[in-house]
């Protein structure tokens, strides 16, 4: 576009703010329908256990029980890679996690369903349960799934590009770490709700998901009922991360309940339910075993890791893959090779969780760098410039890499805490570290094997002079409805309050694949851009027809189309669109987006490639108390390659948010669970999500380097600027007190436990080797 | 969603009904704020026949501070009892740990009564219907045995209110009435006196007895302070609190009182390192050597983040930064 922009690059208020902070905005559990039920589910109290039989009799002899509902009534497996379809609606067969869900009950009142969910009896055999990864790998006798061929392992996946003999051939310096990342959950500020209606032999669901096509599949093929008759809306959403980007138990008992009910069911999880649906973060055990110059340059890296999957598969399998695939960059790797292995264990399942695959490795790399550089006596930050990959490349797993700003991150994060005055010379205590980072802006393939568009919108211009997108992009509070209103403002030339946008109903929006894995802005933006832009032709060549003029010199701006007739003509916007609904109809436009085929030819190379990727670095400035161990974040300088920043302030907001959460895993929050499998913290009082006081002001900084592909030259922010946050605190802390830490979360005992180590002068964790 | 279980709730306008209310009906249990008892109902750890509502008793709300000392009555605020301006300054312990409690809204919320009566805590007690009966219970609450210290014959939950410390610290005396003897009976006795080293039986508060008030001595002269160890800034109960307080005459340390709190299932008297600090001249190693006693008479089990020992040596360590801040900072 050569024009200037009206609305890109400017604040622009949110589409559902003032709804949003008034209280008005209409969440799944704020619905109500007439003659609603209330739902609830049981749960196993056993990690792991065959189901012998389950009696439902008395509970379902309680008055005000309508429905009763177990595995039996929709025994269809199901799961949201093909590849790991391994969880039923309800248990069927055996449970494998405590909180696993067993039976669902629809009454009047929760009362009454509570009362009876504790009437129906299940007869368990209980199984030995597993909880370590490691004897996960091993177990032959215990299978928490049949169908595992070797012990517990779910999956495995080993990769190697370029020639890596001969990159750690002729490294002058190889130096091997090894890191553990623990559990962290999503902690969405919005428990799970969902509301069916079943009517006419036709399936209605309101709920709490990021994926509404993927569910709407899904819901379909569990029920048991034609893709028409079931319709998903996602209503107002109260955050996501990952934690509702799969179809969930709650989804298919309440459509369950309200079929053979025959009244509406509404189930909103408590919030110790909300941490047993988990799909977090896995933990991942990682060995890293890097080759170098003596300058730096990095000649070959293997990595390995192995994955805690928990009781299901999830999103497990490209949780593997991720793993691996995303540490060829944001530096140059000329030679890699990695071996993952996915395993189940009896716990609530892990799957994608903001930054997904990539956090685990990403921090286990960057404090593994940082150990490099030290061993060398190279600056972190000189390190990391020397190695920046640059834009136009391919990475060497064939990932093309179009905009990069990652240089430019670097260096302004660096500069906006005076690094190479600062790092090194604070008083003991305090220190700085900077980490790199760099993210997927959508799969480049979808979840299931299809040919069509990843996103579709279309768009309409009335006769009211209203512009109306229709998409189903699920806005899961990161504010993708707004995005849609801006792209289509800013395409057509109208102002962006004058857009309305209705999203996320299947019945009523082309597809859109969800908000998951960063692709809403590039997808659903260049699809909404498309559609726009057909409008807009539409308009200006009905003008242009009228009024004899070409359509190269008409504008749209603030809400009117300038006609350079003489004298000068001004148009209404609703005038302009009469014009063009006289000559052909209904003023529509719609567009669609599929990533160009980037898969390179290996087996694998499905997961990794993305139309684009975000970079990004961190700069952390900590202050140790070495007496108590506790570890302040006083300082975090986030910059973030973004491509474009459409509404700038909803993108720092983005930026501070993953590096929020980054500063809250690395820190506080411990998914933990006790010996017995029982979740230790299941509560926003003991599972420690960072308060106002424990955060420092984040410094965003927004880095532009205008992606030839992204709509207006944008790329993803909400989930890439997350990754560099925990290995940055993870480096400030050596920085600040000589203490490397190679587990996350960190708590004080252990900074404590490493200062004690140090002075002791033990032998300390990894080891390098001069060649 | 959870939900509460059912109850009656009963509103008295005094002290005198509200105790009537509770001898009439043996299920009844008294609230104020209700901050920590509603959800402890939501997660099944009690489940009254009625809930006596205390606020509207105007006897409770009483709050004055005097030359003869300070009376607070139950049912006030904590945040009233954080801004304060005569408990902050002759009271400062109290006041930090009124503010440390919890968050602001909670504060608002919370009472001091509730406060002192706060239940013990622990990872195994703390948790869901659902939670507990899949582990089969505890001593505390439906099971055979601790889950915390299995071999124990007694339920070792943790002490965690956060103005008791300051309180005791204080010289503080709580005054109870009502009870099986009649509403018109009445005692009192020091707070320390008040609790049970005993997760379950927790204090001495006989059935229908209620915490009237809380009385501190004259504080003239007197330094106090509180500190709490926590994972977050706020929000969070103690993982280990400590307060002291006494004054300085003639160069020495006189009336010395530390209170360390969640570490047993009491507030525990640091009685050594009270000794060390009577009547001795502040210096660093003295400050150093008191700290190290202070958790002698401690027993924290594995119920709450952090290892027991990591929580001991805590203790230690806020002990000894709050007697080096207060002696620093000197009279207010």
């Amino acid at each position: 576009m050569s024009r200037e922009f009206q609305w890109i690059g400017k604040p622009t208020v949110r589409y559902d703010g003032v709804a949003r902070v008034t209280g008005q905005a209409q969440y799944t559990d704020d619905l109500r329908l007439p003659g609603m039920l209330v739902g609830k589910i049981l749960r196993s109290p056993h990690a792991h256990a065959r189901i012998r039989s389950i009696d439902t009799s008395k509970a379902e002899a309680l008055p005000g029980v309508k429905a009763v509902a177990t595995g039996q009534d929709a025994p269809v497996a199901y799961g949201i890679l093909p590849v790991s379809e391994d969880e039923y609606a309800l248990a069927v067969g055996k449970v494998r996690f405590v909180g696993d869900e067993v039976a669902a009950v629809a009454a009047v009142d929760e009362a009454t369903a509570l009362r009876a969910l504790s009437l129906i009896v299940v007869d368990y055999e209980v199984l030995p349960a597993i909880f370590d990864p490691y004897e996960a790998m091993v177990r032959e006798d215990v299978k928490i799934h049949e169908e595992t061929r070797v012990a517990n392992i779910e999956r495995k996946a080993s990769l190697s590009f370029g020639d890596v003999e001969a990159g750690f051939g002729e490294a002058d310096y190889i130096r091997e770490d090894s890191f553990f990342k623990g559990a962290a959950t999503h902690a969405p500020i919005e428990p799970h709700s969902s509301l069916a209606h079943f009517q006419d032999g036709k399936l209605t669901l309101w709920t709490a998901t990021q994926v509404p096509h993927y569910l709407h599949r899904y819901l379909s093929k569990v029920l048991e009922l034609p893709q028409d008759r079931v319709r998903v809306i996602k209503p107002a959403l109260g955050g996501g991360f990952g934690g509702k980007g799969e179809p969930l138990p709650l989804e298919f008992a309440a459509s369950i309940l309200a079929r053979k009910s025959g009244r509406p069911v509404k189930i909103t999880y408590t919030r110790e339910e909300v941490f047993l649906t988990h799909r977090g973060r896995h933990p991942m055990h990682m060995k890293f075993k890097t080759g170098v110059k003596k300058d730096g340059r990095i000649t070959a890296l293997h990595f390995e890791s192995l994955l805690d999957g928990g009781s299901y598969g999830s999103y497990g399998v490209v949780t593997l893959y991720y793993s691996g695939q995303l540490l060829t960059g944001p530096y140059v790797i000329p030679a890699y090779s990695f071996d993952a292995v996915r395993v189940h264990t009896n716990k609530p399942p892990c799957g994608a969780q903001r930054g997904h695959g990539g956090v685990q490795p990403r921090y286990g790399f960057e404090v593994h760098l940082d150990r490099i550089a030290t061993d060398l006596g190279i600056d972190p930050l000189e390190i990391r410039l020397k190695n920046a990959m640059e834009s136009g490349t391919r990475t060497v797993n064939e990932l093309r890499i179009t905009s990069c700003g990652f240089r430019e991150c670097l260096e302004r994060s660096a500069r906006k805490v005076s690094w190479e005055e600062r790092r090194g010379k604070l008083p003991k205590g305090r220190g700085l570290g900077i980490a790199g980072g760099f993210y997927i802006c959508g799969a480049g393939l979808p979840i299931y094997f299809n040919p069509l568009h990843h996103s579709n919108a279309r768009i309409e211009a009335d006769r009211s002079g209203r512009v109306t997108v229709f998409c189903g992009a699920s806005d899961i509070g990161q504010g993708s409805d707004t995005m849609l209103a801006l792209v289509a403002a800013e395409t057509i030339g109208v102002s962006p309050e004058s857009v309305k946008v209705v999203s996320a109903d299947t019945d009523t929006t082309p597809v859109d694949l969800g908000s998951y894995s960063s692709r809403v802005t590039f997808m659903a933006g260049n699809a909404c851009h498309a559609a726009a832009l057909e409008v807009r032709n539409r308009l200006l060549a009905a003008v242009a027809e009228e009024h004899g003029v070409s359509v190269e010199d008409l504008e749209i701006r603030g809400q009117a189309v300038e006609v350079p007739t003489s004298p000068p003509k001004i148009l209404s916007f609703a005038e302009a669109v009469m014009l063009a609904e006289v000559r052909g109809g209904p003023v529509c436009g719609s567009g669609g987006y599929t990533p160009p085929i980037l898969a390179g030819k290996y087996r694998g190379a499905g997961v990794g490639p993305s139309p684009a990727y975000s970079f990004g670095a961190h700069v952390a400035e900590v202050e140790v108390d070495t007496e108590t161990g506790e570890v302040r974040v006083l300082r975090l300088v986030a910059a973030h390659d973004l491509g474009r920043a459409l509404n700038p302030p909803a993108a720092e907001g983005q930026v501070e948010g993953a590096a929020v959460m980054g500063l809250g895993e690395t820190l506080y929050e411990r998914n933990e669970f006790v010996k017995t499998g029982q979740h230790e913290s299941p509560s926003l009082l003991e599972y420690k999500v960072p308060t106002a006081l424990d955060v420092p002001d984040i410094e965003p900084i927004l880095v532009e380097s205008l992606d030839p592909e992204g709509p207006f030259g944008a790329k993803e922010c909400g989930e890439g600027s997350l990754h560099p946050s925990i290995p940055a605190i993870v480096n400030a802390i050596y920085d600040a007190v000589g203490i490397w830490l190679h587990e996350a979360p960190i708590s004080p005992e252990a900074v404590l436990k490493a200062l004690a180590a140090k002075k002791a002068g033990s032998r300390e964790q990894g080891a390098g080797s001069r060649t | 969603m959870m939900v509460l279980p059912d109850f009656q709730l009963v509103r008295p306008s005094s002290l005198s009904e509200a105790l009537s209310a509770l001898a009439e009906n043996p299920g009844a249990m008294p609230v104020a704020g209700g901050t920590d008892l509603l959800v402890s109902m939501k997660h099944g750890l009690f489940s009254p026949t009625h809930l006596v509502d205390l606020k509207g008793a105007p006897e409770l709300h009483h709050l004055g501070v005097g030359e003869e000392g300070a009376t607070i009555g139950a049912c006030v605020r904590l945040s009233r009892i954080k801004d304060h301006p005569l408990i902050r300054t002759r009271y400062r312990a109290l006041s930090q740990a009124a503010e440390a409690v919890a968050s602001p809204p909670l504060q608002n919320r919370g009472t001091l009564g509730g406060n002192v009566c706060l239940d013990t805590r622990c990872y195994y007690y703390n948790q869901s219907d659902f939670w507990r009966r899949s582990l089969g219970g505890c001593l505390k609450k439906d099971g055979p045995i601790c889950r915390a210290a299995p071999a124990a014959k007694r339920c070792f939950a943790n002490f965690s209110s956060d103005t008791v410390p300051a309180l005791i610290a204080l010289g503080a005396r709580v005054r109870l009435v009502g009870g099986p003897n009649g509403v018109k009976s009445e005692r009192t006795l020091p707070l320390e006196e008040f609790f049970v080293e005993d997760g379950i039986k927790r204090n001495v508060l006989l059935p229908g007895e209620l915490v009237a008030d809380l009385h501190l001595p004259p504080a003239e002269n007197l330094l106090s302070g509180y500190r709490k160890y926590r994972q977050r800034a706020s929000i969070d109960y103690p993982l280990v609190s400590v307060a002291v307080a006494f004054q300085v005459r003639e160069g020495r340390i006189r009336e010395a009182r530390v209170a360390v709190g969640a570490m047993a299932s009491s507030p525990v008297l640091a009685l050594e390192t009270m000794e060390v600090l009577e009547g001795a001249l502040p210096a660093p190693e003295l400050l150093a050597s008191a700290a190290e006693l202070v958790t002698k008479r401690t027993k924290p089990v594995g119920n709450q983040a952090g290892s027991p020992g990591h929580r001991r040596l805590m203790a230690r360590v806020m002990c000894r930064r709050l007697l080096k801040e207060l002696l620093e900072a000197g009279p207010l």
